[in-house]
């Protein structure tokens, strides 16, 4: 990893003021992306992975709010940015996709308008209508949808569900991003299309240089496409490293629970063991490790704070039973 | 639309006007009171004299022959005789369109130019003052009554302040040469400004009080839509594009929150066209409204049947516009 990371996290914490209480959705995350790297954030549906990447965009709604931490991009503070920097950077340097993209493009408008309309905000394309058309026709092209000059002025619904997954990611590349968070990009896809998407992904990476935060639920997901990998549970990062390494010797028990709650199609012998439990109240957390009450393995000490802590050669993990 | 989904739907209102007209027909012939007493009132007509005179106006046949010979009359766009005016029905009819439209888009027009930014606010703003102040505003304005407010309006502004008319179109000085029917348009074509001022002057009052309640009604329409609108995905991800929060709001929200907007806005206006009988009738606006309002207290047949068919007509028709609009603002909806 180079000396100083295209996205850097430190201390982020997003709070939630809800009737149960103030619920802190991402509470104290330290994540780095370098530039050109795919990093895989992995979790539970409530892990807190989505908000980290909302806050970074600077999306999360209110009555939500960044309380605390340090969100650096290319070495500045964006955290608490105003709105009208915030925006040159979303869409701009910082592309985000969506995880359904029926839902996330607007079914009124022409995919045509939707990609324009980027290009526009940014100021990218240099020359009139003309020139918007002809960069949007080559962003289709480049997605891989066929016949881009006539699909350019179809609906979203008009388009199958992997080829409006494409047109979204088209949409965020449109402007050259240095950094993509793709999130959940393959949970709405028919498994036959997944690896397409996950493809086109990693061909625009290659192609452009650009860094990627892939958020996934499935670790599968993320070990083919990233270089690394964090694992979050209950808003905060509990395991951290090069996605190989993790994968073949997890060192958290909720990594290891992960892993062995999915079919292994190499051993398919081996029992599907499915976590335990439920994910904690995020308004009443539990003191000390967050996932003590699920953790086989919890016993004394577990009640206690614990940091992340580093573990050497890239990895950090979570937990007091881990040596370092 | 395809021609053979417009065509399916045009042929959809042989029955509706068939039903209507039967109904209406039946209502009128079993409501007690006869035009014939009402037209000769307690004169001195002999009882042979009534008689001739419902035989002249076909009231002496059976009622399903009185029925058929009104369709078959109809079909052919034979309204036939006003009781009262002994005038054929759709010249009086016809007569009195001009006035309700005028009336009709100026109120349309101004509910459109206060409601649907009044929505669009309070959604934005949602919880804020302006939000709360607008939702009990909208609330008064959808529950008042037409009667009361434009009774309200002209004890305040006419009789007290003085500064709009009490009633009718315009002032008996002027002379506007017909070319639409609509004051405000003649009285511009035949350059005569004082005119069409005093036109303006003449619907301000009965186009606000229709124009407020309209206004109210889509202000919660879109209100409700909007704030259904700014919930969607697709508004994060144009927030995530960088997109300027006006285009946001102005373009991805309102588009999507206009389709309900819309269909009130059209069902709304065919309401109107059918003549605002309350609001027409307390201002003194002699449009198609207040015509049935005295035809039926007169018990002028031809007049009412005629006028129903109109509505009926009226509030398809603006239903079929409604269904169009919303293919153009929804894509996803093919007629």
């Amino acid at each position: 990893m180079s000396a100083a990371p295209l996205l850097s996290i430190r201390g982020l914490r997003t709070v939630f003021p809800t009737r149960q209480g103030l619920v802190r959705a991402v509470d104290g995350v330290d994540l780095d992306v370098a530039a050109g790297e795919c990093l895989g954030v992995v979790g539970e549906s409530g892990s807190g992975k989505s908000v980290t990447f909302q806050s970074v965009l600077g999306l999360v709604r209110p009555p939500g709010r960044i309380e605390a931490g340090e969100i650096r991009f290319d070495g500045r503070d964006i955290a608490g940015l105003p709105a009208d920097a915030l925006r040159a950077l979303r869409g701009g340097d910082i592309a985000m996709t969506m995880q359904d993209a029926l839902t996330a493009l607007n079914p009124a408008f022409t995919v045509e308008t939707q990609i324009v309309e980027t290009l526009r905000a940014h100021r990218r394309v240099q020359g009139g209508a003309r020139a918007l058309r002809a960069t949007a026709v080559e962003l289709l092209a480049r997605v891989g949808i066929p016949d881009p000059e006539s699909r350019l002025g179809q609906y979203p619904h008009q388009f199958s569900g992997g080829m409006r997954q494409r047109v979204m990611i088209a949409i965020a590349i449109a402007c050259r991003p240095r950094l993509l968070i793709a999130d959940e990009p393959t949970t709405a896809l028919d498994v036959t299309i997944q690896a397409q998407v996950l493809d086109l992904l990693a061909a625009m990476r290659a192609e452009s240089g650009m860094g990627m935060v892939l958020i996934s639920h499935d670790l599968g997901v993320v070990a083919s496409h990233c270089d690394r990998v964090a694992v979050m549970y209950g808003g905060q990062v509990v395991e951290s490293g090069p996605t190989r390494a993790v994968i073949d010797a997890p060192r958290h028990p909720y990594t290891r629970g992960l892993l062995r709650s999915r079919p292994d199609l190499a051993h398919p012998e081996r029992p599907i063991v499915p976590i335990g439990g439920q994910i904690p109240d995020p308004a009443a957390p539990p003191p000390g490790c967050r996932f003590r009450p699920r953790c086989p393995e919890a016993g004394p000490g577990c009640d206690a704070p614990v940091a992340l802590r580093d573990l050497g050669a890239g990895r950090a993990a979570r937990c007091v039973r881990v040596a370092a | 639309m395809n021609p053979i989904a417009l065509a399916e739907r045009l042929l959809q209102l042989i029955p509706v006007l068939f039903g209507i007209s039967a109904i209406v027909f039946s209502m009128m012939a079993l409501t007690p009171g006869d035009p014939v007493d009402v037209m000769l009132g307690d004169s001195l007509a002999t009882p042979a004299q009534r008689a001739a005179m419902r035989q002249d106006m076909g009231l002496d046949l059976p009622m399903h022959e009185r029925f058929l010979r009104f369709l078959g009359n109809a079909v052919q766009g034979e309204f036939g005789t006003s009781f009262h005016h002994r005038r054929p029905v759709a010249d009086v009819i016809a007569e009195r369109i001009p006035a309700t439209i005028e009336l009709t888009l100026a109120a349309m027009l101004l509910a459109l130019a206060i409601g649907v930014p009044l929505g669009v606010l309070a959604a934005v703003r949602r919880d804020g003052w302006f939000d709360r102040l607008a939702t009990v505003a909208t609330l008064l304005g959808v529950s008042m009554p037409g009667f009361w407010f434009g009774i309200l309006a002209i004890l305040i502004f006419s009789v007290t302040l003085g500064l709009f008319p009490v009633a009718g179109r315009i002032g008996y000085s002027s002379e506007v040469p017909f070319v639409t029917g609509m004051l405000l348009v003649d009285t511009l074509v035949a350059g005569k400004p004082k005119a069409f001022l005093e036109a303006l002057r003449h619907l301000a009052l009965p186009a606000t009080t229709l124009g407020l309640a309209m206004a109210a009604l889509l202000a919660r329409v879109t209100r409700s839509a909007m704030i259904d609108a700014l919930r969607q995905d697709y508004i994060v991800f144009a927030e995530a594009k960088g997109l300027s929060r006006a285009r946001i709001v102005l373009r991805h929200a309102l588009k999507n929150a206009l389709i309900p907007t819309v269909t009130v806005a059209a069902i709304e206006t065919g309401t109107l066209l059918g003549g605002n009988m309350i609001v027409e009738t307390v201002f003194g606006w002699p449009g198609l409204g207040r015509l049935v309002v005295e035809a039926i207290f007169t018990r002028n047949y031809p007049i009412v049947q005629a006028a129903v068919l109109l509505y009926a007509v009226t509030y398809v028709l603006l239903n079929l516009v409604a269904d169009i609009l919303y293919t153009m603002l929804n894509p996803r909806v093919r007629l």
